[in-house]
């Protein structure tokens, strides 16, 4: 009889989600499915809002990456007054939008997925966490609670606090940087910088111990999509073109204008989720599968442009890649790092800037297009706003598509591979508790943010249940 | 005060006062409500710190750790007419994970501020009654009434008291 084994709700990720494994009658994984079970629908409530709340609105999809619907937002409302920002307010976007990757991507690393890599796949779940991890690690907890208060603090320098400043707007930014600011964030950086530099050494230490799940944690061919300057195609994180790469590092689509994402993009729905499966057109549906995030980022990028960062994505391609493409998702976690590198790099350019301390950071515009899209890259990877207003500017028609929604195939694809390597010959629905971790590690490669995927909150027990085809539970377990 | 948080620069205080919630819904806003009251009436030199939180962050325990006192304010579900505040002591405690903002609480918090910072502060819990957690801004009248009894006991915690 085939069984379906339940992993509900998958922990340490933002939002609500589980996964089923299904069994054949050998007891091996036939199929494997990642099932996001919120919906919050703000395509469709913000319909009727004027332009000019976006950005505010969108940013409370979430409460961890709410600077990067902000960024979006504010582009789209950019495009649709036709207004071009004065080039100190966007130098200031991107500051903030280095901060919120810097804060996300230590928030990742350090607190939700370290605990498994640091403390064992197969330790006392009990211990296995957070608390786990200061008992035994509380240099690293320590160093990591300080590189996110970094990130954060330069988003409330900037915007005034740290979660939903409503600081972008159309036109550019409300405030400019002050001195004061200024000077406190070049003071932190070099701590910062050291930091992530001890990480990046404590992770590449960690790779060979980690052959198996480098193997076998999403590994697989895939299309890589992300944003790359204009000039260089360099590592990009708030403009520039899109890409389109294969895991040969051939380049299917190079130097794309965002605003026409929809020529390539796709969007499928299946009854088992709400979260929207994105695919690469030309491909059709599902084959047109493809990741997004700090691997696709690092993967379609030429270069970093910054000399730590630029020799850091040498030493990552040289040791996990083929040909340049690094195709594991358990790198996403090594990937992490490295960004959260390029981006304190450029924090520090940016400080340097001459024109940083302008007030000049807001240009004034009216409605003039009645349609715009606003693209940048979040820290779980590309994000599309698409708005559609009438002639007052008010919101006729919204398109979200959001990191996590953009990895949606590639997710299911991983907790498949992972748990058909893992899970073999189960009678009767007994599986270690450590390899199901191993499943849910899966998804935690791609810090799934499922708040902004489906446009969440509580608590998340882990919920285990074996359920035969008929319906029948044959076996549950429940972690609080 | 600084909103949602606070800055390695400041100096540390001896009393730490942090109130959170979320503003847009309604009696959940108590807890910053009476938190900016407060701030509005300290002097300058009352030794204490007020700080507005959306929710309770990792990123304050070290300042907590520097703290000799700190006073959480928050609200609490409760039927409509009831207008009684709670106080409660409060110890360090692993509870729910400090890490994730939805659930942190007090006692979790402290519990990191002394598991990776050496100390917690004494502490306590002015918790204030709600009923009304819908989207909008504003307490219900009865949870208005229960804020002001709470910023006058938090007046007697915190400010010299006239002599009898």
């Amino acid at each position: 009889m085939s069984q379906r084994i339940v992993i509900d709700p998958v922990t340490r990720i933002e939002g609500h989600a589980k996964i089923s494994l299904f069994l054949s009658d050998a007891g091996d994984i036939s199929d494997a499915r990642f099932h996001v079970v919120e919906f919050r629908g703000f395509e469709k409530f913000c319909e009727g809002r004027p332009i000019g709340e976006m950005a505010g609105i969108t940013a409370r999809i979430c409460g961890i990456c709410p600077i990067s619907h902000i960024m979006a937002s504010a582009k789209t409302g950019d495009d649709v007054l036709t207004v071009q920002i004065p080039p100190t307010a966007e130098k200031l976007r991107r500051m903030m939008n280095l901060g919120q990757f810097t804060q996300s991507h230590a928030l990742s690393f350090f607190h939700l997925s370290s605990p498994d890599f640091l403390l064992g796949w197969d330790s006392d779940p009990a211990k296995r966490n957070v608390f786990g991890l200061i008992e035994k690690q509380p240099d690293l907890a320590r160093a990591g609670i300080r590189l996110r208060q970094f990130g954060q603090e330069v988003i409330e320098l900037l915007g005034g606090k740290k979660i939903h400043p409503a600081w972008a707007v159309p036109g550019g930014v409300r405030e400019p940087l002050s001195a004061e600011a200024h000077k406190h964030i070049l003071g932190r950086l070099p701590e910062a910088r050291a930091t992530t530099e001890t990480a990046l050494n404590l992770f590449k230490g960690m790779l060979d111990k980690h052959r198996e799940e480098t193997e076998h944690f999403g590994n697989f061919r895939s299309l890589f999509v992300g944003l790359v300057s204009r000039d260089g195609a360099l590592w990009e994180h708030y403009d520039g073109y899109l890409r389109v790469v294969d895991s040969d590092g051939n380049i299917l689509v190079d130097e794309l204008d965002p605003r026409r994402y929809h020529e390539i993009i796709g969007e499928a729905v299946e009854p088992f989720s709400y979260l929207k499966s994105p695919f690469y057109k030309p491909l059709g549906y599902p084959q047109g599968m493809y990741r997004v995030g700090p691997l696709a980022r690092l993967n379609v990028c030429s270069r970093i442009g910054t000399p730590l960062a630029d020799a850091e994505l040498a030493e990552f391609r040289q040791r996990v890649g083929s040909g340049g493409i690094v195709t594991s998702s358990f790198m996403y976690h090594y990937a992490r790092l490295v960004e959260i590198l390029a981006a304190l790099e450029r924090i520090g350019m940016l400080l340097h800037d001459p024109d940083i301390l302008s007030k000049r950071v807001r240009s004034v515009g009216s409605i003039n297009k009645l349609e715009g899209v606003g693209v940048s890259e979040a820290p779980r990877g590309t994000l599309f706003h698409h708005y559609h207003v009438d002639e007052n500017g008010l919101i006729k028609k919204v398109n979200l598509i959001v990191a996590t929604g953009n990895n949606n195939l590639a997710m299911n694809r991983t907790v498949k591979q992972i748990a058909q390597h893992y899970i073999k010959d189960i009678k009767g629905g007994k599986i270690p508790e450590g390899l199901l971790n191993r499943v849910e590690h899966g998804i935690r490669c791609y810090d799934p943010c499922l708040s902004c995927s489906t446009h969440a909150f509580g608590a998340m027990p882990m919920k285990v249940e074996v359920v035969a085809a008929d319906g029948r539970v044959l076996a549950e377990q429940v972690r609080d | 005060m600084t909103a949602d948080g606070t800055r390695a620069t400041d100096a540390p205080p001896i009393t730490l006062v942090i109130g959170y919630g979320n503003t847009l819904r309604r009696d959940d806003g108590a807890g910053p409500s009476i938190a900016t009251s407060l701030d509005e009436h300290l002097p300058a030199d009352s030794g204490v710190q007020v700080l507005v939180a959306h929710q309770l962050m990792p990123e304050l325990a070290p300042r907590l750790s520097e703290a000799q006192r700190a006073i959480f304010i928050d609200a609490f579900e409760a039927a409509p007419d009831d207008e009684t505040i709670r106080e409660t002591v409060l110890t360090p405690r692993a509870g729910t994970d400090p890490f994730n903002p939805h659930v942190s609480d007090p006692a979790s918090l402290l519990w990191l501020a002394e598991s990776l910072y050496g100390r917690a502060p004494a502490a306590r819990l002015i918790a204030v009654p709600g009923s009304d957690f819908a989207f909008g801004e504003g307490c219900s009248d009865a949870t208005a009434r229960a804020c002001a009894s709470a910023l006058e006991r938090l007046r007697q915690l915190l400010l010299p008291q006239p002599r009898e």
